[in-house]
């Protein structure tokens, strides 16, 4: 090398300046021009990409981020159960299973590493080698087509980065990963990486993917689902087996193929698999299977809590403890289900709405919705917020605002039994004007005359509004307000015929109030919040401090017994044989937008509403006692295997007689009527009967001659 | 019958005397003249006496033997000669007893006794076991009796007509031969009465009809004992003119129950002065009919107010407009037209009641109604309807706590209304009790002939329970009127007087 070299005799060691000074001082000056130039122009390029650098970040990574990273705690789900403790739901922000590493099957770590990054066990955190072939791919194609990340660049950019791809995001990504990788383990790492990717179907990582798609635990997985679940880590949605099956397939092999290649497999388990069809488990969010409606209120319940900390329930990892009853749910959602050939039908005749999607005029979709409480608890038992969860989350047993119609009438009644008005109280049925308000009766019953007892059970408009009338509504406001009604009442006389809209909750809290004797009991969808070790955060206040007796016992039971009558002889007589042990009222509004019936044991409160979102009529001649009441009547049934039915109770100082339906007389075979102790009807006829009873030689007749 | 006869002849022979004083001196021909619906001459007048005695008897028996011998062929089979005392030789006389002295005495002294002796009994003729309510009209009778002193038992002889029209005539054959009643109480069937009106100057036997006059002449011996239409719906038009209303409309039911009382009403409402603007009739058995009658006399009808209510439902739009708010076209109405001072409806308490709120339905605030006895029930105010405040009507019966002690019904806490089982009870009582009024007085007039009965009736009221019967020879029944007023939650009648 010295024997070579062109300077070794003739001149000293020289400088670098000496080798490039032209043999002339003019060249030497040039090239010292030039290396001084040249080195400011580098370290000037040194300092401009130093300061980008820092611009970016990367001299600002420290220890704590990536301890952050290392530290990175995991959300825990809030687990909603029913009453008996089964689990019927989950809130999370990213429905998550912490999987630790050596919980990873090993031909799951051996799938991930093969598909994502074979050299993950040798590289620093940087693939320069992948990163070069991408480059040069990148510049004879113009886009990129290969993937150069490894899993700690993936795991950096998806804890630390976003998606787009720009030379300062790749840079910086660079960067956090070199420095990730000399302060974690390899394995700590792609602990991190596996449990926190997307992978589709709700699931972040691993173990949530395993219970998703294959129901089971991710230490129990197969070769063929670990790979399957592998395949997912590039692009969840691409690949998911549920959409695209082929593609999952493909995906699947491609997998296998990799692992073969770098010799994880043999290449008769690749073979095998290979010939193995595709196998997953269909997804079904457990929140849509039991009470899809209901997990949404409870959701909604919790936010509108006081305490702060319950507020986030998605990422609490609580154990919320529900009222709802799982049976009893069934029964409500099949109840609905089994009517809905004649929902169908009810569909094609109602009025004409816009659809939202074409502009088109189509007609309106009947719904149904049933809300089922516990009068004594308040506790919400089933909630069936409309027939579909999947087609429509609109919840209308809670934020439905919606015209009760005469499922308004009891309060009214009630007023009245409250003012001193007997069942037996006689009232001509004709048309009624007041302040200009003319209510039609269902049936032209005019020119005849009624107890009020049969105009309740019979829900007739015009004796209702007459009673209203007498009353006053401003009383009728307040009663309906005291018995459990939130809603708003307007201060017009149409309310008292159920103008004023109010939701299903509002009729079940009043509803609940008669069932219970009296005694109104706020609802609650939720017994009990504990954290995930059982200690308890919160709880509903108890029964009792949540109760208080808005009615006495005589008279919430006298309503008892109109409602019975409502059943036995009334607008629900097709439910008849239920009376016994049942009460309820009829509700129908205007053009049968509306179509109720509201009904409770002594256990339960059922409320069933059928009508259109969009208010349209029902062209088909239908009410709530045609529509409604059957599906309340096939809840009722199918719920007294798991509520036995039982009388109501009869409180002391009630006294009941025979009483004609019509003219309010006691009689030897009429109505059954119930009275306060010393509120009996006369015993004689009266003569009103007596007119009806002269037949054609009249009243009077005697002096008609 | 060969017995009958001996025994007839016997009696002749006793009667002669009588027989020929009746022809021949005292009032010898005041029986035919009696016989007449009214006497032309009074008795012993110059053209009776200008008769012959055969021409008298002719006559007599032209008017009464004729008539007697038809009743008694007519008689029931059950009743024998032998329990007539003598009367059933009445069939055998022929127009040819008239031309001797000798058979002209015996018959004119048979006839003599058949219509001037009377037995002090009063027979009753009625359907009883066809209409049991009539019973409650004959225990009536008994206490009244009883009222007076007699003994019901011995008073009155009650027989059933069974709604036979053949059964009247037996009845009355009865009461006539066997019985030698004062009087007769009955016809409380339009056709029975009939027939008895047809009898009862034929033989001169005072007949109390329980019904209405016809429009035939009165007679001496037939009285009307039942209330009239008329006299009720003069009781309407002196209320009318008592509360100051001159323009009446009147709906009336279209079964006709009420036309006598509308068509007496009209009459005299017309001849008081007031203005009938409407008379309309309604089917109260159908509520279409009775609400379009209403829109009728209110001119809601839409016949000539179209105009009108084009012009209203054009501003309600305008107005929903002008304040953002939905028009409701059922809240346009024409309003009612309410020129009529008061509204005549003479039907039961329950359609009245039913048209106030037709009425009120129609947006007539305030308007007085009224109508008769049919509205007097507890019924008219309860349940109270503000409505009925200043409404009226009319009836026969006066306060319930003012009907005689021995008829007397329990009232409760109203004297004017009684409990609904005891009404009815209470009005055929009222009518028991006066119809036997005249019959029980006659029947303690033994001594008097029958035949001049009719003077011993009373023909000045001078209170209002007395009894007492106009020219006509119908009762003069009491009416009152009662005034509906009431407050807050409850209703109430008074009397305003009869």
């Amino acid at each position: 090398m010295e024997k070579n070299s062109p300077f070794k005799d003739s001149r000293p060691p020289m400088l670098v300046s000496d080798v490039v000074k032209p043999s002339g001082s003019r060249h030497w000056k040039f090239l010292k021009l030039l290396l001084l130039a040249s080195t400011a122009i580098g370290v000037t390029a040194l300092l401009v990409i130093m300061a980008w650098l820092n611009s970016i970040g990367v001299f600002s990574i420290d220890d704590g981020q990536i301890r952050k990273l290392q530290e990175f705690s995991y959300h825990d789900n809030s687990i909603i159960y029913d009453r008996h403790g089964a689990k019927i739901g989950e809130f999370f922000e990213k429905y998550h299973i912490f999987v630790p590493y050596n919980d990873i099957p090993q031909h799951f770590i051996d799938a991930i590493v093969a598909i994502e990054d074979k050299n993950f066990f040798e590289h620093s955190g940087v693939d320069f080698l992948a990163i070069a072939r991408a480059s040069l791919s990148r510049l004879k194609t113009g886009r990129f087509t290969q993937g150069a990340s490894t899993i700690t660049q993936q795991l950096i950019r998806h804890q630390y980065l976003n998606n787009n791809k720009t030379i300062e995001r790749k840079v910086l990504e660079i960067a956090l990963a070199l420095k990730a990788e000399k302060h974690l383990s390899k394995e700590k790492i792609l602990e991190l990486y596996v449990n926190n990717m997307f992978l589709g179907n709700g699931a972040y990582g691993l173990g949530a993917a395993s219970k998703r798609y294959f129901a089971k635990n991710a230490r129990d997985l197969t070769l063929a689902e670990s790979s399957l679940i592998a395949g997912l880590f590039q692009s969840p949605s691409r690949y998911n087996p549920s959409r695209y099956p082929n593609r999952a397939k493909k995906r699947q092999l491609q997998v296998i193929a990799a692992m073969s290649r770098l010799q994880k497999i043999s290449i008769q388990q690749a073979e095998t698999i290979k010939k193995e069809p595709l196998q997953y488990k269909p997804y079904t969010f457990i929140n849509s299977l039991m009470a899809p409606w209901f997990i949404d209120y409870v959701h909604d319940f919790m936010s509108r809590l006081p305490d702060p900390s319950l507020k986030n329930a998605i990422r609490s990892g609580l154990r919320i403890h529900t009222t709802i009853d799982s049976s009893l749910q069934k029964i409500a959602e099949q109840s609905i289900q089994s009517h809905n050939p004649n929902l169908n039908d009810l569909s094609k005749r109602t009025g004409k709405v816009k659809d939202k999607d074409s502009g088109k005029l189509k007609h309106a979709t009947v719904e149904a919705s049933m809300l089922v409480t516990d009068p004594k608890t308040g506790d919400i038992l089933a909630m069936v917020g409309g027939r579909n969860y999947k087609t429509s989350q609109f919840n209308r047993t809670v934020t439905a605002m919606r015209s009760p119609g005469s499922a308004f009438k009891p309060f009214v009644y009630t007023e009245a039994l409250a003012k001193g008005f007997k069942w037996s109280d006689v009232i001509l049925v004709s048309p009624v004007n007041i302040e200009n308000y003319r209510p039609k009766n269902m049936k032209d019953d005019y020119l005849t005359e009624t107890t009020m007892l049969r105009a309740f059970y019979r829900s007739m408009n015009s004796p209702t509004i007459e009673i209203a009338a007498k009353l006053g509504l401003d009383s009728i406001i307040d009663r309906a307000k005291s018995l459990g009604i939130r809603s708003p009442i307007k201060n017009e006389f149409g309310s008292a015929l159920g103008s004023s809209d109010v939701t299903m909750l509002d009729l079940a809290r009043a509803y609940g109030t008669y069932a219970a004797g009296g005694i109104l009991t706020e609802l609650s969808p939720i017994s009990k919040i504990t954290t995930s070790d059982g200690k308890v955060i919160w709880e509903a206040q108890k029964v009792t401090e949540r109760s208080k007796r808005v009615l006495n016992q005589q008279l919430s039971y006298l309503m008892i017994e109109g409602m019975r009558s409502v059943l036995s002889l009334g607008t629900g007589a097709r439910s008849s044989d239920l009376a016994s042990n049942a009460a309820g009222k009829t509700g129908t509004s205007n053009d049968s937008a509306d179509n109720w019936f509201c009904g409770f044991t002594p256990d339960l409160v059922s409320i069933v509403w059928v009508g259109t979102d969009e208010h349209a009529p029902i062209m088909a001649n239908i009410s709530g006692a045609s529509i409604a009441l059957p599906i309340w009547d096939q809840f009722i049934r199918s719920s007294q295997s798991i509520k036995f039915p039982r009388p109501f109770d009869k409180p002391e100082g009630i006294v009941e007689a025979q009483v004609h339906p019509l003219y309010g007389h006691r009689i030897d075979r009429g109505t059954k009527m119930y009275f306060f102790g010393n509120k009996l009807p006369e015993e004689t006829e009266s003569a009103l009967e007596k007119i009806e009873n002269s037949g054609s030689r009249g009243y009077r007749n005697v002096f008609r001659h | 019958m060969f017995s009958d006869i001996n025994r007839m002849h016997i009696f002749k022979l006793k009667s002669c005397a009588i027989a020929l004083v009746l022809i021949t001196s005292t009032p010898r021909t005041g029986l035919a003249e009696d016989a007449d619906e009214k006497p032309k001459n009074p008795p012993n007048s110059v053209t009776a006496q200008k008769m012959s005695p055969e021409e008298s008897c002719n006559k007599l028996y032209n008017r009464f033997i004729t008539a007697l011998q038809d009743l008694w062929k007519r008689r029931a089979l059950e009743l024998k000669a032998e329990n007539t005392d003598g009367y059933a030789i009445v069939e055998d006389f022929t127009i040819d007893h008239c031309k001797e002295s000798d058979s002209r005495g015996p018959m004119i002294s048979m006839l003599a006794r058949i219509l001037n002796s009377h037995s002090g009994k009063i027979g009753v003729i009625l359907p009883l076991s066809k209409q049991p309510h009539l019973r409650m009209i004959t225990d009536a009778f008994d206490a009244h009796a009883r009222a007076q002193g007699l003994d019901p038992k011995k008073t009155f002889i009650y027989l059933d007509t069974n709604e036979k029209d053949e059964k009247v005539t037996q009845a009355l054959a009865s009461l006539v031969f066997e019985h030698r009643v004062t009087a007769i109480i009955g016809g409380s069937e339009p056709k029975e009465a009939e027939i008895l009106r047809q009898w009862a100057p034929k033989i001169m036997l005072p007949t109390f009809i329980l019904g209405e006059p016809p429009n035939s002449p009165p007679s001496n011996f037939i009285y009307y004992a039942h209330p009239t239409q008329k006299a009720l719906a003069k009781a309407a038009v002196d209320a009318n003119v008592r509360f100051g209303h001159k323009k009446i409309s009147i709906l009336s039911p279209s079964d006709q129950h009420s036309d006598r009382f509308v068509t007496a009403y009209t009459e005299l409402a017309k001849a008081a002065g007031l203005n009938i603007l409407h008379h309309i009739s309604y089917d109260h058995k159908r509520f279409d009919l009775m609400e379009a009658a209403a829109k009728k006399i209110f001119r809601l009808d839409g016949s000539d107010r179209q105009d009108e209510l084009k012009k209203l439902y054009e501003t309600a739009k305008n107005h929903a407009k002008e304040t953002n708010t939905k028009f409701n076209p059922k809240m346009v109405a024409l309003q009612a037209d309410v020129q009529q001072d008061a509204v005549l409806i003479p039907d039961t308490f329950k359609i009245v009641r039913h048209f106030a709120k037709i009425f009120a339905f129609l947006g007539v605030r305030k308007l007085p109604l009224f109508g008769h006895f049919e509205w007097r029930s507890p019924g008219i105010l309860n349940p109270w309807d503000a409505f009925m405040a200043n409404s009226y009507f009319v009836d026969f019966q006066g306060p319930y706590s003012a009907m005689p002690d021995a008829i007397k019904v329990q009232t409760g806490d109203s004297p004017f209304f009684l409990p609904n089982d005891k009404v009815e009870q209470a009005d055929f009582s009222m009518l028991g009790w006066r119809a036997s009024a005249g019959p029980l007085l006659l029947a303690q007039k033994r001594s008097d002939q029958r035949r001049k009965l009719d003077r011993q009736i009373p023909r000045k009221q001078s209170q209002p329970t007395d009894i007492a019967f106009d020219s006509n020879n119908v009762i003069v029944w009491p009416t009152y009127i009662f005034k509906i007023s009431g407050t807050g939650r409850s209703g109430n009648i008074s009397l305003m007087g009869p």
